[in-house]
């Protein structure tokens, strides 16, 4: 176990090298150029190759990359292109809103969505477990900024109980912050309650049909007992691996939550940076990210053999 | 003694795929209208027997773009899914089955694949090959197929040291054959819901780039770009969003009551029951 | 409470007059920002929105009014030379900083000294360094209250670029720089000042208690500037249906930049008004001359005359707005019926321009993007009426960086586009002639007519000026290097507990001479 960890740290290592030189090309594939952005709509066409030398920009891609890595080992992430705010700062502040409001969503969609997915397995093909199937495939169908715009109609709008535009961090003033979170957090747990909840279902479902399963029914244990110490653990192994990809995909930034409810958190940033072609941004805020997702696919893996026993690491 | 099928539900959900199949073939040969002929005297009409689904802001036809839409989005989430289910599940099978360097190696390209924004991939696809459905179904597959990597590594591992599978390397079976006719059946069931989930997310995604701002979308109606571009007119054009939200809503719950139903047919360990 | 509204209504139009003509001082504006502001320095990295808040705090000498005329702001008074060389302003004796400190012409010999200074990267240098014809070769402060401007050539042009928007020449502070030459703190004269700015969120401006306004009524960026307000919070709302939400909510109190289905779907609130007004800004079609098909004289007409340009105009803004030919607004005091001659559609003769163009069928591509949302509605009728006329097109949805990138580069056929205010004819004309070798981007590649901006630039009668400007147009009209479409519509939506707030041509936002209801 110990070594197995070592090992997956130290392979964490070369996953950074490849993520940051295939962001490093991307970002530089996709047309557009962070001078012409910069000048927008003054036509001071001179500017172009001024901002692009005071950028780096004019020289080759090797040779900027070898530099940024240089500084990137040295801790220092540089500015940003747009507003020469520093990037690791920018960063590290936007992923504390992200991270809040991840962690509160993904909580309370796995509390609901195991145990009913678990029912609708052990109800299966009853009406418990038809209405349940059809309610998550409704929520699947709408994409997540409807459900956000929806829910500020409902809760901003008509009822007036919840702030609209805006956002507070909790951090600082704890009541106010909470009223900024509410509907982020809801908007998210509907839109990920589905997948997890399917999951749980299909896995319990598949463990169901198992023969110790069967024998211990035929013991004359009841169906709550059944459920709680034998179909539980081994249902949750693949549940596990789908809640590790999504606070993963998640923690890099929800970008379109984010943007319905006007929260700076990350995944606004990366669309920001993206969208004006800011590179040094981008590529932080891609090393950054790659850092999280090996952190918790780490913890997803370590935590794997707790919850299946017959899993040797 | 249950049926192996509950009949009720695959009825339904046939009856919605062909719907879907229907509208996406009517679409694609006998439109009621032209879907991208724009219109600029019935702006945003409201449903009439000349328009049954209303215009939109162009004035064009929601009915014949809804079912053009219907075409554009099942091909390009079957696609997404194809990709995504063979490249993620070879991949998942491979690195759960062998282990050691093999998994190490698909590990840092999995992890690599996660770290990187589906939208950059995307954006660089589409520079590379135009905008067009292709560089959607390889970015959105590519994307997704680290999920299939994960759980099918994840469930080959579980399965690898179970009974059955360690009976049939005992009995001097290659890797391979006990992949295919032992390993991968019973992975059958996460993988169906993975697919089912994965159709869904892959209708939507257009319309979360297209939300974003990134519009990067080919000209062709879908029904994702559709609910984007209605988003701020649900007070004066409901229609808008209305008949292609119940269009995905309605293709979503046939493909996954067929895909239930699926997942019992081909599940090895219903044939032991039946 | 539901019926609410309904007798508010009622009421609100027999007691309006009454309320809304006594001033309410206090409370917190909230105004949407698509993007939050990229810094406090005006002009050097900037966009619309940072442009828009700086406005609040930094005040030039001139500034425009509401009928795009030159006014005094930070100088009271100014004179000509007789030569036009020579530019003396007086400055108010009134006026302080922020800081508590006196306005001195030493103060704006240091600030326009350091928004020239070539290191700094201000945008607009290129107008005052001789990089296009003006040069400033001397600011003098012979006193107190006195600057002096000394040019190489008389300019037509000189005030009206003091006035910019997008470049104000603001007089700030020296202590808004730390001893290195480092931007610190915005520290200027106008009549808010910069609270709090929360990045990704928002910026807080706070009342000026010791503003001297100028004289005058508000008009425009110039006469009084009078905050009711204590403060004023731009907040970054990314997607305008939430911004819309947030509007009938009564969470923001303005949105600008609207268009015209924004404006249909929020005019059906009651709490929520919609301001329109013809704008500056103006809507392009594209045409490269140096790509293989549409070098082609005839294809470019046979484009001309397949669009219906005022149908197109109607159904894009609604109705608003006609055709606008010429390349600067319809709202300028040089557009005339010279400038209101354009294309008409004729598409008989369309085919025959296109016969004689020898065009072979081959899909035409316009290049388009949706972060302006009449880019690509105007590429997508245009498509639509292009292929009415037989010229079949393609729709090529960029997104905005690589369409611009591509506008800088001159790489497309075809491009929807768009161009924001500029306010004088001859700054119009140089966002679209020059020589093609400098910048791709000069759409029209034309050396009279290049020349011709130069003479009225340099120009100060009126009449002359309207004389460059009908020839210039003529000759575009002619040579089709860009079919320009129509003026923009200035739309802005304000939640009703927000009084007195007025558009103008200009377009930018003002939150002063506005006030709350309760």
């Amino acid at each position: 176990m110990f070594r197995y960890t070592i090992f997956r740290v130290l392979a964490a290592f070369p996953t950074l090298l490849l993520v940051t030189i295939l962001v490093f090309l991307f970002i530089r594939l996709v047309p557009g150029d962070p001078a012409a952005v910069l000048v927008g709509d003054i036509q001071n066409i001179g500017r172009l190759e001024e901002i692009r030398a005071r950028l780096g920009l004019d020289r080759s891609v090797p040779e900027q990359f070898v530099i940024w890595l240089g500084n990137i080992l040295q801790g220092d992430f540089g500015v940003s292109i747009l507003n020469g705010a520093p990037v690791l700062d920018t960063i590290l502040s936007r992923f504390a809103v992200t991270a809040q409001v991840i962690f509160v969503a993904v909580t309370v969609s796995t509390l609901i969505a195991i145990p009913a997915g678990m029912i609708a397995a052990w109800k299966q093909n009853r009406w418990a477990d038809n209405l349940i199937v059809v309610t998550t495939i409704a929520a699947m169908s709408v994409p997540s900024f409807w459900i956000g715009l929806t829910l500020i109609l409902i809760f901003g709008i008509e009822l007036g109980w919840l702030p609209s535009v805006g956002y507070v961090s909790p951090l600082e003033d704890f009541s106010r912050g909470v009223m900024y979170l509410i509907m982020p957090v809801t908007a998210l747990v509907m839109g990920e309650i589905g997948g997890v909840l399917r999951m749980a279902r299909a896995s319990t479902i598949e463990v169901m049909r198992r023969e110790y399963i069967t024998h211990a029914r035929s013991k004359g244990l009841s169906e709550g007992v059944v459920l709680a110490r034998h179909a539980f653990p081994n249902a949750f192994a693949p549940t596990l691996t789908i809640l590790g990809m999504i606070i993963g995909s998640l923690l890099g930034g929800a970008a379109v939550i984010e943007t319905v409810f006007t929260l700076p958190g990350l995944g606004r940033l990366t669309i920001d940076a993206i969208s004006s072609r800011d590179y040094p941004m981008v590529q932080g805020i891609l090393l950054v990210v790659a850092v999280i997702y090996v952190v918790v696919n780490l913890i997803t893996d370590l935590l794997y053999p707790i919850f299946d026993p017959r899993v040797k690491l | 003694m249950r049926f192996p099928l509950p009949r009720f539900n695959v009825l339904i959900g046939a009856l919605l795929i062909g719907l879907t199949v229907i509208a996406a073939l009517v679409g694609l040969f006998a439109p009621p209208a032209n879907p991208i002929a724009i219109d600029y005297t019935a702006f945003l009409a409201p449903p009439s027997p000349a328009h049954p689904f209303g215009t939109d802001d162009f004035g064009r036809d929601v009915l014949s773009r809804v079912l053009v839409g219907a075409a554009y989005s099942l091909v390009s989430a079957f696609g997404t899914v194809a990709v995504a289910l063979l490249m993620g599940g070879t991949l998942g099978a491979i690195a759960g089955f062998f282990g050691g360097w093999v998994d190490r190696v698909i590990g840092i390209l999995t992890d690599t694949l996660m770290a990187f924004p589906g939208l950059l991939l995307a954006l660089a696809l589409i520079s590379i090959i135009g905008a067009g459905i292709l560089p959607m179904i390889v970015t959105l597959g590519v994307s997704f197929s680290t999920i299939y990597i994960r759980v099918v590594r994840s469930l080959v591992l579980s399965l690898r040291e179970r009974e059955f599978v360690e009976a049939s390397r005992a009995m001097g079976n290659s890797e391979t054959f006990t992949i295919f006719r032992h390993i991968l059946p019973n992975c059958i069931s996460s993988i169906m819901v993975l697919a089912t989930s994965t159709l869904a997310f892959a209708v939507l995604a257009e319309s979360a780039l297209s939300f974003l701002g990134l519009g990067v979308q080919a000209p062709n109606p879908s029904w994702g770009g559709m609910l984007a571009d209605g988003r701020g007119l649900m007070g004066q054009a409901p229609w808008l969003v209305i008949f292609p939200g119940f269009a995905i809503f309605l293709a979503l719950l046939g493909i996954n009551l067929m895909g239930d139903a699926l997942r019992d047919w081909l599940d090895p360990w219903m044939e032991g029951e039946a | 409470m539901k019926h609410l509204p309904i007798v508010a209504a009622l009421f609100g139009a027999l007691a309006a007059p009454t309320f809304a003509d006594t001033p309410r001082m206090g409370g917190t504006a909230k105004v949407a920002l698509g993007a939050d502001i990229l810094g406090t320095q005006p002009g050097v990295v900037r966009e619309s929105g940072t442009d828009t808040v700086l406005h609040h705090i930094f005040e030039g000498l001139v500034a425009y009014d509401a009928t795009l005329e030159v006014q005094p702001m930070l100088a009271e008074s100014w004179e000509i030379s007789d030569d036009g060389k020579t530019y003396t302003f007086t400055l108010r004796d009134d006026v302080t900083f922020h800081n508590g400190q006196p306005l001195t012409s030493a103060d704006v010999k240091w600030s326009w000294e350091r928004w020239l200074d070539a290191e700094l990267g201000w945008g607009c240098t290129h107008w005052y360094d001789g990089s296009e014809a003006l040069k400033i070769e001397a600011i003098e402060t012979p006193d107190d209250t006195t600057v002096v401007f000394r040019l190489n050539i008389p300019s037509g042009l000189f005030l009206a670029q003091m006035s910019n928007f997008q470049c104000l020449p603001a007089i700030a502070h020296p202590d808004s720089v730390d001893a290195d030459g480092n931007w610190v703190a915005p520290i200027g004269t106008g009549p808010f000042t910069l609270g709090e700015w929360e990045k990704g969120v928002s910026v807080t401006l706070n009342k000026n208690p010791d503003y001297a306004p100028a004289s005058g009524e508000k008009s425009g960026y110039a006469g009084q500037r009078i905050a009711y307000l204590d403060s004023v919070e731009f907040m970054v709302v990314p997607e305008p249906a939430t911004a819309m939400a947030g509007l009938r909510a009564g969470d923001l109190h303005l949105m600008v930049n609207i268009g015209p289905l924004e404006e249909t779907e929020l005019g059906r609130a009651a709490n929520v008004e919609v301001l329109t007004g013809p704008g500056l800004e103006w809507s392009t079609l594209l045409v490269n001359v140096h790509d293989p098909v549409m070098k082609d004289l005839d294809m470019r007409l046979a484009v001309a005359h397949a669009i219906d340009f005022e149908a197109l105009a109607k159904a894009t803004t609604r109705g608003a707005v006609g055709y606008n030919p010429a390349s600067y607004s319809g709202q300028s005091v040089y557009h005339t019926d010279v400038q209101k001659t354009g294309y008409t559609r004729d598409l008989d003769k369309a085919a025959e321009l296109l016969e004689r163009a020898g065009y072979d069928g081959t899909p035409l591509k316009i290049q388009t993007s949706k972060r302006y949302g009449n880019m690509f509605q105007n590429a997508v009728i245009i498509q639509s009426m292009l292929a009415e006329a037989g010229i079949e097109a393609e729709l090529e949805v960029l997104e905005w960086p690589a369409h611009l990138d591509n506008y800088f580069q001159g790489k497309f056929q075809l491009s929807s586009f768009g161009y924001s205010a500029r306010t004088d004819p001859v700054m119009n004309y140089w966002s679209v002639v020059g020589p093609h070798e400098e910048s791709p981007a000069y759409q029209w590649n034309n050396e009279d007519a290049y020349g011709m901006t130069f003479e009225a630039a340099a120009e100060t009668d009126p009449a002359k000026r309207q004389e460059i400007f009908d020839k210039i147009h003529t000759m575009m009209i002619e040579e089709a290097p860009t079919l320009n479409l129509y003026d923009e519509v200035n739309a802005a939506a304000i939640n009703t507990a927000l009084n007195n707030y007025e558009i103008w041509p200009g377009g930018k936002p003002r939150l002063w001479g506005v006030w709350l209801e309760e």
